[in-house]
């Protein structure tokens, strides 16, 4: 071992470091999978789209879309930021508005 | 960062997706895996089409792959030519070679989706080692029309929070290559360690 650690350091280095990463990174992954169904939800983001965070939520989109008096005239590709910025509302006020319809809609079903 | 980029996504689409592919391809830090899923969750939404976001992607990516394979190609002629002429590196440069000839074409495959992260460093390794063109192609494009086959997929179907889902799967890339890795270096050690003690059992 020590003529290993002598000639050999390299080797021992980067065998070390690979094991402790995948061992480390691993573990991190365990407990990770573990806690997942309680952060199923994804928190509204500006990048989002109505029918991706009605998907996300698992909600029809036109609850969304009627909450935000946008039903006649969907908006296709738009992003929450954009339809806040349309709208004149602050992203937070967007992001209430949905909320609270996503709430309702689960609660109907 | 990543927020910004999905952002743009739903408002530019298709050409933003090609660029964003090809730039990560080519070992440009973004984040495509996360991109790719976003793309995936957009069409299952209506907001994309399946068919020219597949192929948009997958275009994408085998470009970028390309380009690195040119790149390694071009600078390991030079970097050999230099290198070349001393015996010692000569003789290395012929081992990597003969490694890359082995492994080359599992090897490509499996990092375009199963070990991604060094999918750009393998592109320009395999150029830089003169691996057959036609080699790295074949295996690349079954290797990337796999990653993106999965990624879609796993955005289309999964509803719920893709950014830790993106981030989850990145990791599980990388334990992969550290294990790997370190299987790799542990048969190295113990290959060395029989070695000494076989000289010492001589002496």
């Amino acid at each position: 071992m020590k003529t290993l650690w002598k000639n050999h350091k390299l080797l021992v280095i980067g065998f070390a470091g690979a094991a402790i990463i995948a061992i480390l990174l691993t573990a991190h992954l365990a407990m990770a999978t573990f806690y997942w169904p309680k952060h199923q939800d994804a928190e509204l983001d500006g990048w989002m789209t109505i029918r991706y965070v009605a998907r996300s939520y698992e909600v029809k989109p036109e609850a969304l879309l009627i909450a935000i008096g946008m039903a006649d005239h969907p908006p296709r590709r738009l992003t929450l930021q954009k339809i806040s910025e349309m709208m004149h509302i602050p992203p937070e006020d967007l992001d209430t508005l949905l909320m609270d319809a996503i709430a309702q809609e689960r609660a109907a079903e | 960062m990543t927020d910004s980029i999905l952002a743009l996504v739903p408002t530019y689409g298709l050409p933003l997706l090609f660029i964003i592919g090809v730039l990560a391809a080519i070992g440009i830090p973004l984040p495509s895996t996360l991109t790719i899923m976003a793309v995936g969750a957009f069409v299952a939404g209506g907001d994309l089409n399946l068919v020219s976001a597949f192929a948009t992607a997958l275009i994408a990516a085998v470009t970028g792959d390309q380009i690195g394979y040119q790149i390694g190609l071009h600078a390991g002629n030079q970097v050999e030519a230099r290198l070349g002429r001393k015996p010692s590196s000569a003789a290395k440069i012929a081992q990597a070679k003969k490694f890359i000839d082995k492994f080359g074409g599992v090897g490509v495959f499996l990092t375009r989706w199963l070990l991604a992260p060094i999918g750009p460093t393998t592109n320009i390794v395999c150029g830089a080692s003169d691996m057959r063109w036609i080699r790295f192609s074949l295996w690349g494009v079954i290797g990337e029309i796999t990653w993106v086959s999965i990624y879609l997929s796993i955005g289309y179907i999964f509803h719920g929070d893709l950014e830790a889902l993106a981030s989850m799967l990145g990791e599980a890339s990388w334990a992969l290559i550290a294990g790997i890795a370190a299987i790799f270096l542990g048969k190295r050690m113990v290959k060395v360690l029989r070695t000494l003690k076989h000289e010492k059992a001589v002496e």
